[in-house]
Parts: structure tokens; sequence; C-alpha cells
């Protein structure tokens, strides 16, 4: 399944303003193609096939979420992107330069793979040195992505001292330290406090919102489901889905439940619902109308409340339960729920 | 190149491997220098089954006698050096700091050629150090056994102060081309210290004692041989030619597999 979609066309059928889409970046290799591109792309290690004939496509300029359970290659996957891992088979380019050149295209690539990887006994601001000084970058950006991802003030603290959550910060920043106009996170909210993970939210749409491509793998798909704009779905190497979040989450699943008071009005109230159209099933004390193909919730909700209104049944709720992100990741991996 | 080299430097500035390194390095340095001294006798002792020839006061009196304590220091150094050279590597892998440098220089070549001189460029000023304690050392150590030093302080002297750094330079970096090499291609501190310390310590001693060869071949020996400039076993030459050999060896299949391999950790 890989749809052709426009960034705007994502946007929309993610529900996000088409205000918010803002130009592709300026420069670089080739910016007409995705930001990301694979064919067939294969990785074995001895007889297991980790990752097996992958095509991706991540258009410029979305926040593209990458959803597979623990295992499924995720990170072979973003490994083979930033060039660590050598592919067995397929082929594919990351803003427009092939996967066999990667020194093309890294310098405006900003990563973050796994765990954040630092040195223990030299501080924040020395490790992002480290790395401002081989990429041959302005070491006076390290104050200014300190500051972004909350760490002004402890950068000259060992790194071994710093929590979980700042390490993961630091990961960030030390991503950041380019100005990348692709990122490339693996789990970036892990470790992070709830408060911690809303400024991750936040810094990816503002990332995003500065023109920077998001590709980003995560396990906690409420987050996903708020910021990504694209979803890859894959599972044991295996493309399940790749489109816009608005397209997966299209697929149905939406259900209205129903309340009536007293309890025992429910049967006659299902007995019409079901006269016009609605069947419902009972669960519980409450009836659930399965919205499955409905265009528009509204318009049944409001015939909902005017079969009751019209037998004087009193309604005590009447809400529409959306399917999750969750749901609709459950209902694609083989086997159910996530490992 | 020059950018990972600099980038090494950040790493290797760090206080522990400065007040570490430094200090096991003057340890090292005092200790073979005041055994050169104290162990001199007037007619010395020739190398024999494993043990290193003594100094003559007579020798120690020579042009040369000023760094002949830095000179024998060389051989402690390179295993000093070696631990260097291998934990810079191994710390990459198991720290996963390797994946960070390579997304940033994903050159693989010119992130291990710069590592590595880097790591050549550290080890040649700490030797600057050693020579100039040990040079401080030998002077008390020379009054108190009676052995003139006028002889130091001459241009015959001053030359073979350059030359006996030279060869004690080469000497600890082959050492730590071996560990860097054995870093690369074992990636475990652990595993890598082990089989590298296993060598160089207790079989190459073993060997030496049952095989009279040994001197001409096994690399430790020969790493010692052109820090000392040569011994009565091997010539100086025979010892750099073969070493620069086993180095060149050392550093093409470290290099081949570093380029090649998936990066995991």
């Amino acid at each position: 399944m890989t749809p052709t979609t426009s960034v705007a066309q994502a946007r929309e059928s993610a529900g996000r303003p088409q205000g918010a889409v803002t130009a592709l970046p300026p420069s670089g290799g080739a910016m007409d193609g995705p930001a990301i591109k694979t064919h067939g792309l294969t990785k074995r290690y001895g007889a297991r096939t980790v990752v097996d004939g992958l095509d991706i496509e991540v258009p410029h300029g979305v926040i593209a979420g990458f959803v597979g359970p623990n295992g499924a290659g995720k990170t072979t996957t973003l490994r083979m992107l930033l060039g660590l891992v050598r592919p067995a088979a397929g082929e594919g380019r990351v803003l427009g330069f092939p996967l066999t050149a990667p020194a093309g295209y890294l310098g405006q690539v900003g990563a973050l793979i796994e765990s954040p990887a630092f040195y223990p006994g030299l501080s924040g601001e020395r490790n992002l040195a480290v790395q401002t000084t081989l990429a041959g970058i302005d070491p006076a950006r390290i104050p200014v992505v300190l500051t972004r991802v909350g760490l002004d003030g402890r950068g000259t603290d060992r790194y071994k001292t710093y929590s979980l959550g700042m390490k993961q910060r630091l990961g960030i920043a030390a991503a950041l330290l380019g100005e990348p106009s692709l990122l490339i996170l693996d789990e970036p909210a892990n470790g992070l406090d709830p408060a911690g993970i809303h400024e991750m939210r936040d810094l990816l749409r503002s990332l995003n919102a500065d023109g920077c491509t998001v590709f980003v793998s995560s396990h906690q798909l409420g987050e996903v489901q708020q910021v990504c704009d694209w979803l890859v779905v894959i599972d044991q190497g295996r493309m399940l889905f790749q489109g816009p979040t608005g397209q997966l989450m299209a697929g149905g699943g939406d259900v209205l439940v129903v309340g009536c008071q007293p309890e025992a009005d429910l049967p006659r109230l299902a007995a019409l619902l079901a006269r016009r159209g609605l069947p419902a099933a009972r669960i519980g004390d409450r009836l659930s109308v399965d919205l499955a193909g409905v265009a528009d919730s509204s318009q049944t909700v409001a015939e909902v409340s005017r079969i009751a209104s019209a037998e004087n049944l009193t309604l005590i709720e009447l809400t529409v339960t959306k399917a999750t992100l969750e749901d609709r990741y459950l209902n694609l991996i083989p086997g159910g729920p996530l490992s | 190149m020059i950018r990972s080299f600099r980038s090494e430097l950040l790493k290797l500035r760090r206080p522990s491997i400065i007040a570490g390194g430094g200090a096991v390095l003057a340890g090292f340095t005092v200790l073979a220098t005041v055994l050169t001294f104290t162990t001199a006798t007037a007619t010395g002792q020739a190398a024999q089954n494993g043990r290193y020839a003594t100094s003559t006061f007579a020798g120690l009196a020579s042009a040369n006698g000023l760094t002949r304590g830095f000179a024998n220091a060389a051989g402690l150094l390179g295993i000093l050096v070696f631990v260097l050279f291998l934990t810079s590597m191994t710390s990459e892998y198991n720290h996963g700091t390797l994946r960070m440098l390579l997304t940033r220089q994903p050159r693989r070549a010119r992130l291990l050629g710069g590592k590595f001189l880097a790591l050549v460029a550290v080890t040649a000023a700490a030797m600057v150090a050693a020579l100039l304690l040990s040079a401080a050392a030998a002077i008390p150590l020379a009054h108190s056994q009676g052995i003139a030093t006028t002889g130091w302080f001459t241009t015959a002297g001053l030359g073979h102060l350059a030359s006996n750094y030279a060869n004690a330079v080469l000497a600890v970096v082959f050492f730590g081309t071996a560990g860097f090499a054995l870093g690369v291609l074992l990636r475990s501190t652990t595993l890598a210290l082990g089989v590298g310390l296993a060598w160089l310590l207790p079989l190459e001693n073993i060997i030496q004692n049952s095989w009279a060869g040994s001197g001409h071949w096994l690399p430790g020996l020969l790493f010692g041989a052109v820090g000392r400039g040569g011994t009565n076993i091997v010539s100086y030459q025979a010892a750099l030619a073969l070493t620069l050999a086993y180095a060149a060896i050392a550093l093409t299949v470290a290099s081949t597999s570093f380029l090649r391999r998936d990066v995991t950790a």
C-alpha cells in the first residue's frame, strides 16, 4: 500500500491545518523527490531476514511515524538509512542521495538511534563539541540546542550525572546541531516524563513548522497519532501500511455509545434504532451503534437524539468513541497486541 | 581527517585520562630510570633467559647515559599505550558512540585515520613529558652512584637524546597500533585486553625462554628492541623493518574490517 499523497493532503487527512504546511527545505540534495525512498530494502543476519523488501516513501515536510512491534526491523531500517548497516539487497535514497553514499546526505540529517550515546566522563557541552568538531558545525549551535531541549544551565555537568530524561534531551540536542532538514529519531520519548513528552511533541511540531521532515519510530501510539501526519507500519520486516495517518484512521471502528434512563427502556430504544437502519448491540447498560461506513457521525448522533425524543425516551449518554491508532494498529498487526 | 583528529583530541583531553595516564606514565618512567641506575655495575650483565641486560657505569657515563633509563621505560610505557589505543576503540563500541561518530563522519577511513593520528600525537607529547621526567630523575641518580654526567650535555648527548626519544615513540606507537587493531577487531574491552595482555606479557616471555629465535620474530619483543635502539639479539634495522611490517598488516586488517563491518553497537 503505497499511495502517492502530497504533504498538504496528508495534513488535511490527519486533521492538521493547511496553514501548518511550510516551505520545503531550500537546498541540499534532490528535494523534488521524497525525503526518504527505499525499494526492496532488505537486511539479513545469517539465515534470519530482519528487513524484507521494504518500499518506504516519506514525503518532504511531514512528521512520519515509524511503527511496528519489537523486533519488526525498525532500528535496522533506520541504521541502513544512516549508513551504519549495509543492506543485503534493495536500494534507497535519502534527500535524493543514494544510501550507498551517506556522506552526501548525513550533513543534512540529525539522528538519534536507540539510546543516546555519549562519553560519560565528558560534560554535555563537551560531548556536543566532539560532534560539532567532527562534523564541522559552528560550535555556537551548542548553547542554542541545549536551550531548545531545556538543558541550558546543565551543559557543563558530566554526562554520567544526567538523569535518563536529560540524556534523552541531550540526544535530541545532538540531533539538532546541524540544523537538519531531515530528523531521524528512534524512540525519542524514552525516559521522558509526561511534561517532557509534551515538550517533545511541541518540539517536533516546531521543527516541522521550520521545514524539517521528521521520521520518528515510537511505541507510544497515542503520541504518534497526535503528532504524525504520515505513517509507516511494519511487522517482521515487511510493510503493512504507509500513507497519511488520516487514511489509516478512516478505516472504520468508530462507535456511538447510547445510554438511557430508565435502563429498562434500552430494548425499546434498540428496536427503534434498528427500524431506522441503525442496528445497536447492548453492552452492559449501554447500546453500541457501529459507525462503520458513516461519513458524518454527527448526523447519526442527531438522528438517535430525534428518535429518542419522539418516543419520550430520556438519553443520559450519547458519545461517539473514535477508534484510536492503537485499535487500527492492532488490527493491522498479525497476531494482535503489541509484543 | 583533520576534523576527526581534532575531535579525538577533545576526548583525550578529559581529566581522567590526563590524571590517570599521567600518573602511570610518570610511575613507569621513574621506575625504569631508577632500576637502570641502581642495577648498574662495573661490568654489566648481558641479556639472557628473558632477563634484560643491565647497564655498566661506563655506559651510563657516556653521551647515551642520560636517556638510557627512558629507553628502558619504552617497554613498560608500551603496555600503557597499548591499553590507551585499545580502549579508545573498544569504548566507542561499548558506549555506542561509534554510531554517533559515523553519522557525523560517514567516511570511515577518515574517521579511523584521524582517531589513530590523534592517539599518536598525544602519545608523542606524553613521551616528551616522560623523557623530561626520566632525565630529571637520572641526574640525581647518577650523582648518587658516582657516575659522571659531563658526557650527557654534549652535542653527541643531544643526538642520543633525540634518537632515543624517536625510538621510544616508535616502540610505544607499535604497541599502540597492536592495541588499536585488536580493539577494532574484537570490539570488547575485556576480550581485547585479555588477549592482548596475555600475549604481550606471559606468553611472549614463556616463548622467549624456550625458543632462542623468538627475539627476531615476536612482536612485543621486537617493539621493545626498537625502543632500546636494538639489542644483542636483534639489530635495530631488522627489528624496525619487521615491526613496520607487523604494524602495516595490523592496520590493514583493522581498517578493512572497520570499513566493511555493520555498526550494530
